[in-house]
């Protein structure tokens, strides 16, 4: 696989934004995963805090222990030794998902919109094996690639004002669930029993980047 | 234990946050001015992470059962101590700020509104012990993680303190030396390093976000500082995909005004950011107060890292000294504290000096309705037999209770006394405006939606 190339930027005197590039997002993701996974082996002292995203990684680190230029050092160093063959083969997390009625109450509307049958939203819906690109905006909430592209269905016009926990939801071209009641324009097909995210769990959430994720009907 | 009699408008407990969980999703919460809450802790004897309370705009009063050490840092607020006395009237002393004081079982300490600045923090020689949450004490109010219940302390909460590390008697009296004091202006100056998309902005907009001011609005808190100021323009539109927030990072979304994200930020965004506040800088955000200015100076890493490390220095033992025997100085800073504060009248004996402060009635603030304030007060708008009606918050003030609802008072009203007068929202919440005594409503003085500190005057009324 090719080795996509790493750029650097600052973000203030404590932190550095490890950025791949963006046109192939399910790839940069995986040196994002590549690299994180390398910089938590190595445990540079210093290193407080990481971020991943779709193809960035943040690295938060104290600059009094580990200055800017050996943050930059030790980045560069743990890019060269990512493993980004193997940076998305994370647990495997079987959800089980009602789909449909009460619990999925806009299935119906991602039927009409992709021309495809209920049946059919659901059956494309639990077949792929997603990767948990990474958790963030809140606590627990996982950007999962994978979803079919026939399945893009347009967010809500107008959100609702809460979603209940565990609801699983299409919006655009992504799917995810939600891991705490929100409000959230996302198109509602089903929902699971599993807890996403409990502060008195540890760890608190459920998956985390690199896990992978499939959706059980039923 | 330590009992909240009133929370105030916002306190929280907090320590050095939970870093390390950002790619869960939860940042890191802990203090809004880290260096206030280290020096607080250093100066009570604690470690530096030791959990203490946030205090924000207006402080709690707080009941302590057994005798405790305390110091009040950070934003300069009206602070005092009502000590229980067998049989007579409590004597009360003002607090000083920045020095460990004692405060004796059955104490009840009352922390009043923040004269500059936006938060205070009491550091309890021990901590505050409650039971921590994923390796840490700090309220995370954003998603209820954390402190009590992840929400701010309510009257009725009793706090656990803990065991202290040194004797009381060998902390009272620590204080920081007075050349240390952090200021609070009015215009405060953020020190940045441009990025990490200082690229998708006009040059236009990069000189002007260095050279112009921007107000603190009033809907800022510890998940963001909202600014508003000259709009700030991009090239190619402010969205970007997701990607990790860093602590001060200065975001612009569409409408070209910047949010300074902080402790309680959401992990990851996707809006552009011009510019990063450098770590040493984290508190001077903390502090800016709605209404207050800040302005923009872009540094190198090396003297970021530079201003970091000066700030190691302050946070030291070379920063404290044991305050001596009562002298001049320590005369003047009571007085100078008795001055600004709403007491009528003190009483102090200590170190050898007794010192007896009273006001005149008539420039007290918070005087009953019989004590109407005369035109030598100061006040420009007030006459013999009108009283003002003053802000009891820094907030935006509404003279209506909904936009299109007719005004809760106009000239010439008559209103009873508590009468709701207006609303002021102070970050989301809203507090009511009551009348203090029955009267004719002469003048309005500000006008609904503006923004008003503690103690404006509002408007006039012509008392009964």
């Amino acid at each position: 696989m090719k080795h996509l190339p790493l750029r650097l930027r600052p973000v203030g005197d404590a932190a550095i934004l490890a950025e791949y590039d963006e046109t192939d997002i399910p790839l940069a993701n995986r040196h994002v995963l590549g690299l994180m996974r390398a910089l938590a082996d190595a445990r540079p002292a210093g290193i407080v805090d990481l971020s991943p995203a779709y193809h960035t990684l943040l690295v938060f680190f104290d600059p009094l222990v580990l200055p800017p230029t050996a943050a930059v050092e030790a980045i560069t160093e743990a890019d060269r030794n990512a493993d980004i063959e193997h940076a998305a083969e994370g647990q495997i997390v079987e959800m089980e998902v009602s789909y449909g009625g009460a619990d999925g109450p806009d299935l119906p509307d991602v039927a009409r919109h992709t021309g495809l049958s209920e049946a059919e939203v659901v059956a494309l819906h639990s077949a792929p094996l997603y990767v948990v690109m990474f958790v963030g905006f809140m606590p627990g909430f996982a950007y999962l690639a994978g979803l079919d592209a026939r399945l893009a269905t347009p967010r809500l016009a107008s959100p609702r004002r809460q979603v209940p926990t565990g609801s699983v939801g299409i919006g655009g071209d992504q799917t995810g669930v939600y891991p705490a009641p929100l409000p959230g324009g996302w198109r509602l097909i089903g929902r699971t029993s599993l807890t996403l995210y409990d502060p008195h769990r540890d760890p608190p959430t459920l998956l985390r980047a690199g896990d992978r994720v499939r959706f059980v009907p039923v | 234990m330590l009992h909240v009699i009133d929370p105030g408008f916002q306190t929280t407990i907090q320590d050095m946050g939970r870093p390390g969980l950002a790619e869960q999703g939860i940042s890191p919460a802990g203090p809004m001015d880290v260096v206030a809450l280290r020096l607080g802790n250093l100066i009570v004897g604690n470690a530096p992470d030791a959990a203490a309370l946030e205090i924000t705009l207006t402080g709690p009063t707080l009941r302590f059962d057994t005798e405790a050490a305390v110091a009040l840092t950070g934003a300069p607020f009206d602070a005092h101590v009502e000590q229980p006395r067998n049989g007579a009237r409590a004597s009360q002393s003002a607090l000083p700020p920045w020095q460990a004081t004692l405060i004796p079982a059955g104490g009840v300490l009352r922390i009043g509104p923040a004269r500059a600045g936006m938060r205070a923090y009491l550091c309890v020689a021990g901590g505050i012990a409650i039971e921590p949450a994923l390796g840490s004490r700090a309220t995370h109010l954003m998603t209820g993680l954390g402190g009590l219940d992840g929400r701010a302390l309510q009257a009725g909460d009793s706090l656990p303190i803990g065991e202290p590390s040194r004797s009381f008697a060998k902390v009272a009296g620590r204080r920081l030396r007075r050349a240390r004091w952090p200021t609070y202006p009015h215009e405060a100056v953020a020190r940045v390093i441009l990025g990490p998309q200082a690229d998708r902005f006009t040059p236009d907009a990069l000189a002007t976000f260095l050279a112009q001011p921007y107000r603190v609005e009033m809907d800022s808190n510890r998940m963001g500082v909202r600014l508003a100021g000259p709009r700030l323009t991009h090239v190619r539109g402010a969205d970007l995909l997701s990607e990790g927030i860093g602590l001060g990072a200065i975001q612009v979304p569409n409408s070209g005004q910047p949010i300074i994200l902080t402790v309680e930020r959401q992990t990851t965004g996707g809006y552009t950011k011009i510019a990063t506040v450098i770590s040493a800088d984290i508190g001077v955000i903390g502090q800016a107060r709605p209404g207050s200015r800040l302005r923009f100076q872009e540094v190198s890493m090396d003297e970021a890292v530079a201003a970091r490390r000066a700030q190691e220095e302050l946070v030291s033992e070379g920063s404290i000294e044991q305050s001596a025997a009562w002298g001049p100085a320590e005369v003047s800073a009571v007085i100078e504290a008795f001055a600004t504060s709403g007491l009528a009248e003190m009483r102090l004996a200590v170190g050898g000096v007794r010192l007896v402060l009273r006001r005149e009635a008539s420039a007290a603030r918070g005087e009953p309705p019989s004590d109407v304030p005369g035109p030598s007060d100061g006040h420009a708008h007030a006459s013999p037999g009108q009283v003002e009606i003053t802000a009891p918050l820094l907030g935006v003030f509404y003279t209506a209770p909904a936009p299109d609802a007719p005004p809760y008072v106009q000239p010439g009203d008559r209103v009873e006394k508590d009468a709701v007068v207006g609303l002021i929202d102070v970050m989301k919440t809203l507090h009511q405006v009551r009348a203090p005594c029955a009267g004719r409503v002469t003048t309005l003085l500000v006008e609904s939606g503006a923004l008003v500190e503690y103690g404006e005057p509002l408007m006039t009324l012509e008392v009964d």
